[in-house]
């Protein structure tokens, strides 16, 4: 199981039922200085703005307001229950002749439908539209193409429709080119990608196609935005279910769950076993999470709950200077000399070998035969550097 | 329910320490095997001196510097196994007991451990007993009392003296197959070989450095070769003589005194064959592989530098929320 091969099998996609209670986090919510609009026990709609940049993906009553650790810190979280039947947001209306539209006016009714996209898009020329997973395991980009073709043809319309792109590139596994086979260049340029992680990332991906395609103002879409971003406009539907692959001791499949669905709902209880570790995101590049009690967020492409015989335990022997990390290092970061430097806290050496261009894809900890934590110390050289900045700026 | 959490990645390759130093032993089997074949219990001799010295010298060395102990991840195994092998059959028991302790002691553990050393733990061991006790390193005198039915005389002194007149008598085939006169484990050129290989297939060495290794002493060769060719042997000559093949794939490749980006480690190997070339020409050793490891060996920290980096790309995310 432990292959860096991307998987490119077929899985289909099951709806999950609705939990009774949805965890949202809000990014960027300082419960100092910004205050809320919602009360415990006021209704909440479908696609309702909570904050800006911040929307409900269910229709209830808010149940309580507190706070939680996650992965990005400590955010506010609103439990939402649930209610039965589903009213979206009166704002949210359907655009069925979007390319008729002002481009602005389309920007901000996917905002409504909880799809954020960039004030910078009307600047790019090129965009890219990956339906490449970015982890092993994650089978979920690729499935939402094979089932949604037709639906995503209309989205790089509307792409070049909102951005003035001259160039699309629709940026796919090597193996699955049948299924674009029919595409021809007016719609897009296919780009053929080897199915091995980190090709899948999107710092990999665009630097791969910089360098062979030579394109300029690049920006980056996953294909399940850019569906959600068309059923948005055509059905009047916010981005309200998120894809994700679920890796069990048991089974793997592919759900379509509400975002902010809570772990526990993704698992019989009876699967979850002490000493397991639960994964939001990928065996590279995943957190690892405390509890079962921790939303879905709509960034999370897959979960994955390792049994505890697999669990691989940090050794931390001392770098044996095998330059193994530096080999693979798909940044080209001496990252021996930046994790030396780190644990022996010289944060500013670190600073001097671009300890910033690293994207944290986890491949030097992979290969590193000491069992060293290169990642954490690559993490907390980052987090230290910023704390001395902070302090320059005091 | 207690989960384990831990910064990622959650998977890793499976390697360790002890695994590629488990590799290193099984391809120097081989070789070891054929010393033994070959010299019989004299080889016996100084193998099994030679790595209980290196253990010993490695728990009692980081037991007195108050360090944990790491003599199961095998390195001063393997450490032990090669300086053994560069041992002409008849050394003293003490030499060998000498030369080991300091591979360990000044090669490897003064520096503070495995992936610390500058310099090739086993070559600074080799060196150091070489310069001083220069006559029980003497090949021609080391082996005058073996009769194993093929020429006893040191082919690299006899091109030394002589040119390729000397060498005459010398068939490519014969030093393929370990029939020549040096270290118990230096000769058998076709084992080091596929021991080299093996490396290379487990992932444990890149191809880098021995190949560039190689290419450096042909390149090299064939200049002088084509220059005078009575004086100067053949460059195949001299890939098949001396300690040469065990210096390609298991000396010059010790991971913390090479390289490891691709082009330090091709300039790395290739100076180490332009510089053995040169000291089987001109020095007054009649081989040079060692001497120009070990030099090599003191570019490695510049020519890590040697690497170039493509910057990373600026693009941007057109669905903000997205890391």
């Amino acid at each position: 199981m432990d292959s860096l091969a991307l998987n490119i099998k077929e899985m289909g996609i099951t709806d999950l039922p609705d939990p009774e209670e949805v965890i949202l986090t809000l990014k960027g919510f300082d419960p100092g200085s910004d205050t809320l609009k919602f009360k415990e026990g006021s209704k909440i709609l479908t696609g309702e703005e909570i904050f800006p940049g911040e929307h409900s993906t269910v229709t209830g009553t808010l149940k309580s307001i507190d706070s939680l650790q996650v992965a990005g810190g400590k955010r506010v979280a609103l439990r939402i229950r649930v209610a039965e039947d589903e009213k979206f947001d009166p704002a949210i209306k359907e655009v069925p002749d979007f390319l008729e539209k002002d481009p602005l006016e389309i920007l901000k009714q996917l905002n409504r439908c909880n799809l954020k996209f960039s004030e910078k898009l009307a600047q790019t020329k090129t965009v890219v539209i990956s339906a490449v997973d970015t982890e092993p395991l994650a089978t979920i980009q690729q499935q939402i193409l094979r089932e949604n073709k037709n639906r995503i043809l209309e989205g790089l319309e509307l792409i070049k429709f909102l951005t003035a792109a001259q160039k699309v590139v629709l940026a796919i596994p090597k193996n699955l080119d049948y299924l674009v086979a029919d595409i021809i260049e007016d719609q897009a340029d296919v780009f053929l990608v080897d199915p091995v992680y980190p090709n899948g990332l999107p710092d990999i991906l665009m630097r791969t196609i910089y360098y062979k395609l030579g394109l300029e103002a690049c920006a980056y879409l996953k294909v399940e935005k850019l569906f959600g971003a068309v059923i948005a406009l055509k059905q009047g539907r916010p981005f309200v279910h998120k894809v994700v692959t679920i890796i069990g001791n048991k089974e793997s499949k592919n759900i379509r769950i509400r975002i902010g669905t809570p772990i526990k709902n993704l698992f019989k209880d009876s699967d979850i076993h002490d000493n397991d570790k639960l994964i939001l995101g990928g065996p590279l590049r995943g957190d690892a999470c405390y509890s079962t009690d921790i939303p879905v967020g709509d960034t999370i492409d897959l979960v994955y709950l390792q049994d505890s015989s697999e669990v691989i335990l940090n050794r931390n022997q001392a770098c044996i200077n095998c330059g193994k990390c530096v080999r693979v290092c798909p940044a080209e970061l001496d990252v021996n000399l930046i994790c030396r430097f780190s644990e022996f806290s010289h944060f500013e050496e670190c600073l001097e070998l671009d300890v910033y261009d690293c994207i944290e894809c986890g491949l030097c900890a992979y290969h590193c035969p000491s069992g060293r934590s290169l990642v954490q110390f690559i993490r907390l050289a980052k987090s230290e550097l910023e704390k001395i900045e902070q302090e320059e700026e005091k | 329910m207690k989960l384990i959490v831990s910064s990622p990645p959650h998977w890793n390759n499976k390697d360790s320490i002890t695994k590629i130093h488990s590799h290193l032993i099984i391809a120097l089997l081989p070789v070891l095997i054929y010393a033994v074949y070959t010299y019989g219990l004299h080889a016996a001799r100084i193998i099994s001196l030679s790595v209980v010295t290196t253990i010993a010298s490695e728990y009692f060395i980081r037991k007195l510097f108050g360090k944990e102990s790491t003599i199961t991840n095998g390195s001063a195994v393997v450490i032990g196994l090669l300086f053994a092998m560069l041992l002409p059959p008849s050394v003293p028991y003490w030499l060998v007991i000498m030369g080991a302790f300091l591979c360990i002691f000044i090669g490897k553990e003064i520096f503070g451990g495995l992936g610390s050393n500058p310099l090739s733990p086993v070559l600074v061991g080799w060196a150091i007993t070489r310069i001083s006790w220069p006559a029980y390193y003497n090949l021609d005198l080391a082996s005058v009392n073996y009769d194993l039915g093929y020429s006893f005389r040191y082919p690299l002194t006899l091109l030394k003296k002589g040119g390729t007149e000397f060498i005459s008598e010398f068939k490519l085939l014969d030093f393929l197959l370990g029939k020549q006169v040096g270290g118990i484990g230096t000769v058998a050129v076709l084992l080091l070989l596929i021991g080299g290989i093996y490396l290379l297939l487990r992932g444990v060495i890149a191809w880098e450095i021995p190949v560039s290794f190689m290419v450096g002493i042909l390149v090299v060769s064939s200049v002088f070769w084509l220059l005078n060719n009575n004086q100067y042997a053949n460059p195949l000559f001299h890939l098949f003589t001396g300690n040469l093949m065990l210096g390609i794939f298991f000396l010059s490749t010790d991971y913390a005194s090479s390289p490891f980006n691709r082009w330090g480690m091709i300039v790395f190997g290739f100076g180490c064959g332009f510089l053995t070339i040169i000291f089987r020409v001109w020095s007054v050793y009649p081989d040079g592989v060692f001497f120009a490891i070990l030099i090599m060996n003191l570019f490695t920290p510049l020519l890590d530098k040697l690497k170039k980096r493509s910057k990373p790309v600026e693009f941007i995310h057109i669905e903000s929320r997205a890391e």
